[in-house]
């Protein structure tokens, strides 16, 4: 029977509150970081935000959201 | 790869909540990306990273995070955002923020839908087992018979316990057996222990020291990720615990449901 690694790879900020972090991430190894203090926070409203799309048309995302929920992900190149 | 799972679980259906991609590619590639794998959705590109650093976004730990993958720092690397998702509510404002140690390991557009309560947890879920015992009986589920690499998916479960029985839940005296969901798997698969209900508080006469107990139904959900080289494979799902009633006890007992899974592979 193999080893079972358990995870608490996941940071999350829910609500204004922090789930605990451990010094040191089990599954990759890597010094967690500060969910909280990286970006804008949560309970703050998200900052305005104009960027060109795929298409070149430029968006803005609040408008573009409208008074829908949204989710927004950062991520490294779609080139990769 | 997060960006193609957010199309197939949200975008594609789901157009009361609205989605966005951030990076730093120019237009050119985000279209390449967007007719190679159908996103509807916006991805937009911070060429030079500007937005990206005016947010506080920008990833300074990325040497230690590329290094961890066997990797040099190039160039190309510095620029690069934290990999964060954000929940938006209807007026904007932040409700929910995850930001993963690796670019690789991220949530899946169908457990930002359960937290967004657009969909249930169990709903259409592919992959679903029951079992039951003396007094205990668990569902559990997958949503997606499918899984990325990487990404982090749930294991839901329910536990029905028989009227007038309870199991008990932290902090709770030692010779008790309180209730654990845990998983056997192969290596490779990473999971966190679910957050247990607080309970409510239960005395027992003639015995010091404070109980918790749950009674009805408890869902429970347990985060997985699985690593690429995994393939396919069939998460073991352990619950055990102990049902007691006002005035005696069960033996301490254990359920298991298999869950067989389909990987889908590098992207």
């Amino acid at each position: 029977m193999h080893r079972i690694r358990s995870a608490g790879s996941c940071a999350t900020a829910r609500g204004g509150e922090v789930t605990a972090i451990p010094a040191v991430d089990p599954a990759s190894g890597l010094n967690q970081i500060n969910v909280d203090s990286i970006g804008p926070k949560v309970g703050e409203r998200f900052p305005d935000l104009t960027l060109p799309d795929q298409l070149g048309t430029v968006v803005d995302l609040h408008e573009q959201r409208g008074a829908r929920r949204a989710i927004v992900v950062f991520h490294r190149s779609a080139d990769w | 790869m997060q960006l193609v799972e957010l199309q197939e679980t949200v975008a594609s259906s789901h157009d009361t909540i609205a989605v966005f991609a951030v990076s730093y590619d120019p237009v050119v590639v985000l279209r390449t990306f967007a007719d190679e794998h159908g996103i509807t959705y916006p991805l937009l590109g911070d060429v030079g990273s500007t937005v990206i650093n005016d947010l506080g976004l920008r990833n300074v730990d990325i040497v230690e995070e590329r290094a961890y993958w066997g990797r040099e720092t190039t160039e190309r690397h510095t620029g690069l955002p934290y990999p964060a998702t954000f929940v938006l509510d209807e007026d904007g404002v932040i409700v929910e923020k995850i930001i993963e140690r690796s670019h690789r390991i991220r949530p899946t557009g169908r457990s930002l839908l359960e937290d967004l309560a657009v969909i249930a947890p169990d709903d259409g879920a592919q992959v679903i087992a029951s079992a039951e015992t003396d007094g205990v009986a668990v569902t559990a589920w997958v949503a997606s018979r499918d899984y990325f690499p990487n990404q982090i998916f749930r294991v839901g479960a329910r536990l029905a316990i028989a009227d007038g029985l309870h199991l008990y839940v932290p902090p709770t005296p030692d010779s008790y057996t309180n209730l654990t969901l845990s998983i056997d798997a192969p290596d490779g698969v990473y999971w966190d222990p679910p957050e247990l209900p607080e309970g409510s508080q239960f005395s027992i006469a003639g015995l010091d020291g404070e109980f918790h107990v749950v009674e009805g139904m408890v869902e429970l959900s347990i985060p997985v990720h699985i690593h690429e080289d995994v393939g396919d494979v069939t998460l073991s799902l352990a619950a055990r615990f102990q049902a007691c009633s006002e005035d005696s006890c069960l033996i301490p007992d254990a359920l298991r449901i298999e869950l067989p899974l389909v990987s889908r592979g590098k992207l």
